[in-house]
């Protein structure tokens, strides 16, 4: 297995947001995550990425057979763990080039191999850039710093066709994208499918998991996976909305 | 009369009052005593000023102040980094060393060679650190810049303090005037050659003409236990630029005063400053902007690496008269705070007569970025490079402003070893 | 009706009964201060031996200062010695007669606002059946309020009935060491609101000292105290929202606010003393210290204010963060018109892990006014994981008015964090065309934009008051543009 949670709660302060969360990932699988606002979408990818102040009050987190919660943000994405951001994070005065090589020496470091030369980690990034149309000049320009929501979403599915990591976590990457961006996008991200890696996709809408299709769809309400199925689960939300399941969980609980 | 008797005790007398007269004569013995007189009755500041709310000199009022020897160090000097192409002109404890220095021109005197006393009116400064160096400067650089002089080619103005007693005195005052359409650039550099502690102050006046322009960076590395005190003070006529750079490793205490006055129309300023309080370091700078003249525009980003039990100071005025409509102002001040005794104050103020202008100003204090750092370690950085990469981000922002990019980079170096940063930033 | 007149006389008139001290006769005593004046005040008062001590002292301390100089005010001295220091309520008779005495101006204000004739009279000192309305709503209040264990009434009954609360809670929070005017006011004060709501206890209304008739004529050193004992809360509205007659040139008040663990108070003013004429004559002098400490852990202290009137207002109402979690809150619209001076803003002082304090203030001046900000945040060493966060925005609107910044940023500890911001706007004419094309006339674009400038703090007071307090924003500014 890829990833199991079994049980998982979390709370920021005093305030419970995930209660009871289940969740199993294969290896190769893509894993959609719908779920109306406040459901705790962002949150579990939050916990899995190892933030700090989201304190894990019940349950257990097993990733490729570690127990996660042991590690930290870091270790976690030596481990292979990579998040991509809702709102990526502006970094004033530190270049993209340098966090880019950094986190790939970081990586190859862990991995007992030598630092990346120069020469062949710019052939590396030009490449990457020219999949995603990302212009040069935007390398040397400060992380995020003053870039559209686009470019910051671009700017992190460069980072994950860069360190290659396997369980990604892709947290509402498609909002604020348009039609064109959306398609670069999700063709990076189809781009890295791979029977040894695993996908999550958190999203409110259909539209990105047109482009990337999802082997599982899970519906999460109020900290709680209440539905799970496969792609035409998406049509059906799309058509009915949340309400329907959302009734069901409350008659579950009742 | 108990106060001269402090003075006596403290190594000040009317004997170096006479021979700084004699080393510079530009100022006749008479304007020095009267000087020297004022600062002996003069209160000291205390914290109770509002000016020195957060800075007191307690510790100092009492300290013993000495004389300073001439030098004959010719170097090397230890730990000076820099590599000096373009004409640079050497001070060594106050004297100017000629034999180092690039041949004097029109555009670059020394002080004490200059005949008529231009520029000079004593009136002018006369607080208490002002009268001092009154009193008893011995030199300075009077800069009349008529050539266009681009950043990458700066002439240098090196302070060096080779102290062989505590406490040693460096009394200097320049002045630099930059002739209508004259674009230029300076650099000025304190620094401290051994391992003793050492005094001094500076008055800096700066005039630009029309449509001239000034990119001045001002650079101190002095010893960790001196105390310094720099005054400088622009003023910048229509059209005219300054682009001001200071940059302090800090000191027991560091006290920059420094003035723009943007006195004709469309004169524009740009005010950046970083200082690197470690230890116990305090460093106090006030800035003042005077937005005069219509349509006068002024940007400000003061930083402060704060760590260990050092306090840093930013205060920051501007000011935008009646008669400034169509100015603009914006003022920035960023401090990160790394050690649980670190200490930051910010008064970052508006002073605003006129309705037709656009102000802004922001002042923040705290520790790193949280969101910043935890995306870092989101992508494998370890927690302590993440920090290091965060804080050396921080400064080179400030950095960045530097055109001159053989000095951005020894700059660079000299902060990452200032801050013990141990990763390579070389994004080459 | 008029049993109830008479007994209004009544009770009154009980204040006289207690005489006066031989050496002055009258109900009003003679200008000047010295140390039997202050004995005279607290015997009249009869109040118990430790607040004379405490007076006492006060006058002495403030024997040692100097007045303050330092804001950014400018105002002829002030003969302290040339004041009356204590003037005892008026008697029916006193006042104006009926309203056709009272300045026509005032009337026209209070028919803009559209304030029932009753209140009118009751606002502008007319001594007349208006007031005796509101005691018997005060008192039906009372009676409710009594039966939860709050305590509202006079700062002087509280002496007498409460004195164990008052000698507990009295100058722990504005001590009358704090500042030349805290002094004299702990020195002369002659009366104020005194408000104690008991732990576990949410008081049901909003507290008002509209509803109390001895509030008026408490004179220029009034002083209030509130404590919310645990869990408690309370929301306290000063003032009321039209402009007040006032002959005193002089206001000291002083507030003291004590918020014990997990209990809430907010305190809401609105402002609007007799601001001078146009030309800058008259006016009042509002010097005031108010301040809340939150003493126990979550325990919220919350200002707001809307001040319009004054020649010269001095007013940093402050909370004290000692407890963990706890938080302070500061919101402020302050409008400068015509020759109007305010200097204004708060004191955070973060002692308490984890505290939190929120500032936004918004200055407006017009004419020749000059409207200043002056805040502290202060974070010391102790208070872990602080958070402060200050927006300072102005509005300039006339051709010879300022506005001015003054912040203080002070942090010992880095785990805190201090954020402000700080900018400044104007009307433009951009946005008057727009609104004009829309059919908006001039005066009510700008009162739409002002408004709008100041929502932010518009929202955080009371409903009603806020009704009120944004027809006065517009009033205040008649004649601002154009």
């Amino acid at each position: 297995m890829m990833l199991i949670i079994k049980d998982l709660h979390v709370s920021i302060g005093d305030k419970a947001i995930l209660k009871g969360l289940n969740l199993s990932i294969n290896p190769g699988e893509v894993h959609a995550i719908m779920g109306p606002n406040g459901s705790g979408k962002s949150t579990l990818a939050n916990v899995l990425a190892g933030r700090e102040d989201y304190q894990i009050t019940q349950g257990s987190i097993e990733y490729q057979g570690l127990d996660l919660t042991r590690l930290s943000t870091d270790e976690r994405a030596l481990q292979g763990i990579f998040m991509s951001f809702q709102y990526p994070v502006e970094i004033p005065g530190v270049s993209n080039l340098y966090l880019l090589k950094s986190a790939l020496n970081a990586q190859r470091k862990k991995q007992n191999l030598p630092e990346i030369d120069a020469m062949d980690f710019l052939n590396i990034v030009r490449e990457v850039m020219k999949q995603l149309q990302i212009d040069e000049t935007y390398l040397y320009r400060d992380v995020n710093t003053g870039f559209s929501g686009g470019e910051k979403k671009r700017n992190e599915i460069l980072q994950l066709l860069l360190l290659k990591p396997s369980l990604c976590l892709l947290d509402e990457t498609d909002s604020g994208l348009d039609i064109d961006a959306l398609r670069i996008v999700a063709d990076g991200i189809n781009l890295i499918r791979d029977p040894k890696r695993s996908i999550i996709v958190i999203t409110h809408y259909q539209r990105l998991l047109d482009h990337v299709v999802p082997d599982v769809v899970h519906i999460l309400s109020a900290g709680k996976m209440v539905a799970e199925g496969d792609r035409s689960l998406v049509a059906r939300l799309e058509a009915e909305g949340y309400e329907p399941f959302l009734e069901k969980k409350t008659a579950g609980a009742a | 009369m108990s106060t001269m008797v402090l003075h006596e005790d403290r190594g000040l007398d009317e004997k170096q009052v006479q021979k700084a007269a004699l080393a510079c004569p530009v100022w006749p013995l008479k304007q020095r005593l009267h000087a020297f007189q004022t600062w002996q009755t003069l209160p000291v500041p205390s914290v109770r000023d509002e000016a020195w709310k957060y800075t007191s000199l307690a510790r100092f009022e009492k300290l013993a102040l000495n004389p300073n020897k001439a030098s004959t160090h010719r170097g090397p000097f230890k730990g000076f980094p820099f590599e000096i192409k373009s004409p640079a002109f050497y001070f060594i404890n106050g004297r100017f060393a000629a034999d180092l220095s690039s041949p004097l021109s029109d555009e670059i005197r020394i002080l004490s060679q200059t005949l008529a006393p231009e520029n000079v009116d004593l009136a002018q400064n006369s607080g208490y650190f002002e009268s001092l160096n009154s009193a008893l400067f011995s030199d300075g650089a009077v800069l009349e810049l008529q050539k266009n002089r681009n950043e990458e080619d700066p002439i240098y103005l090196v302070f060096l303090h080779d102290a062989d007693e505590n406490l040693a005195m460096q009394h200097l005052r320049h002045h630099i005037r930059v002739k209508t359409n004259v674009h230029s650039a300076c650099v000025l550099m304190d620094w401290n050659l051994n391992d003793i502690a050492d005094f001094s102050t500076q008055i800096i006046d700066i005039d630009l003409e029309e449509k001239a322009e000034l990119n001045c960076l001002h650079l101190r590395k002095p010893h960790r236990s001196g105390y310094h005190y720099t005054k400088t003070s622009a003023q910048l006529a229509a059209e005219s630029k300054l682009i001001h750079f200071n940059l302090d490793f800090g000191a027991k205490l560091v006290r920059n005063e420094l003035t723009v006055s943007l006195l004709g129309e469309k004169a524009r300023c740009e005010l950046n400053g970083l200082a690197l309080a470690l230890g116990h370091d305090h460093i106090d700078n006030h800035t003042q902007i005077r937005h005069l003249a219509a349509e006068t525009h002024s940007q400000e980003h003061y930083r402060g690496i704060i760590n260990d039990k050092a306090v840093n100071i930013f205060h920051g005025h501007i000011l935008v008269a009646a008669t400034a409509p169509q100015s603009n102002a914006e003022q920035h001040n960023k401090n990160i705070l790394l050690s649980a005794q670190a200490e930051a104050y910010a008064q970052p103020q508006l002073e605003i007569y006129n309705k037709e202008v656009q102000c802004t100003h922001g002042a923040t204090i705290g520790d790193l970025d949280e969101e910043a750092l935890f995306y870092l370690r989101s992508r494998g950085l370890s927690d302590l490079i993440s920090r290091q990469l965060l804080i050396l981000g921080f400064a080179h922002n400030l950095l960045a402003t530097i055109q001159n990019i053989p000095l951005q980079h020894v700059l660079e170096t000299l902060i990452k070893a200032e801050l013990a940063l141990t990763f390579d930033f070389d994004t080459e | 009706m008029k049993t109830q007149n008479e007994a209004l006389e009544t009770l009154l008139a009980q204040d006289y009964e207690h005489g006066f001290v031989t050496e002055i006769e009258s109900d009003t005593f003679e200008a000047g201060l010295n140390e039997s004046v202050v004995r005279a005040i607290s015997k009249k008062k009869n109040e118990p031996e430790f607040m004379l001590a405490w007076r006492l002292k006060a006058f002495e301390y403030w024997q040692s200062l100097k007045e303050p100089h330092w804001a950014h005010l400018h105002y002829p001295a002030i003969d302290y010695q040339a004041l009356s220091y204590y003037s005892a309520p008026k008697t029916p008779g006193q006042g104006p007669k009926d309203l056709s005495e009272v300045d026509p101006k005032l009337i026209e204000t209070y028919n803009k606002l559209g304030i029932p004739l009753k209140e009118q009279e009751w606002l502008a000192g007319v001594a007349v059946d208006a007031v005796f309305d509101s005691v018997s709503v005060a008192t039906t209040f009372k009676a409710k309020l009594n039966e939860m264990g709050i305590l509202f009434c006079s700062f002087s009954d509280a002496v007498q009935e409460h004195p164990e609360l008052i000698q507990q809670y009295l100058g722990t929070v504005v001590p009358y060491t704090d500042n030349f005017f805290a002094a004299l006011n702990a020195a002369v004060f002659s009366d104020g609101s005194f408000v104690y709501i008991p732990p576990g206890v949410r008081c049901p209304m909003e507290l008002s000292t509209y509803f109390r008739i001895n509030a008026k004529s408490t004179g220029q050193f009034e002083r209030t105290l509130i404590i919310a004992d645990k869990d408690a809360y309370v929301s306290y509205l000063e003032g009321c929202t039209a402009p007040q007659r006032d002959e005193n040139q002089l206001h000291a008040a002083v507030v003291e606010l004590v918020a014990l663990d997990r209990a809430q108070i907010k305190y809401s003013t609105v402002q609007n003393w007799y601001p001078g004429d146009e030309n800058g004559l008259g006016g009042i002098y509002n010097f005031v210290t108010k301040r809340g400490e939150c003493r126990g852990p979550h325990s919220k202290i919350s200002w707001t204010q809307v001040e319009t009137g004054s020649a010269i207002t001095w007013k940093y109402p402050s909370v004290i963060l000692k407890g963990d979690h706890s938080v302070g809150e500061f919101y402020s619209v302050a409008l400068t018109n015509h020759h109007q001076q305010a200097d204004t803003g708060t004191k955070m002082v973060h002692l308490g892990e984890y505290s939190k304090s929120t500032v936004i203030s918004k200055g407006i001046s017009a004419g020749k006014a000059q409207n200043t900000y002056r805040g502290l945040v202060k974070i010391a060493a102790s208070a872990k994981g602080a958070r402060n966060y200050t927006q300072c925005d102005s509005l300039l609107m006339g051709t010879e008015c300022g506005a001015h910044t003054f912040p203080y940023l002070e942090s010992k500890n880095n785990t805190a964090r201090v954020e402000h911001e700080a900018s400044t706007s104007k009307i433009s004419e951009d946005q008057l065309f727009y609104l004009a094309q829309r059919g908006i006339g001039t005066e009510d674009a700008v009162s739409m934009i002002v408004n709008g400038f100041c929502k932010a703090v518009m929202k955080t007071l009371p409903m009603e008051f806020a009704v009120e307090a944004r027809k006065l924003l517009g009033l205040s500014l008649e004649g601002a543009i154009g």
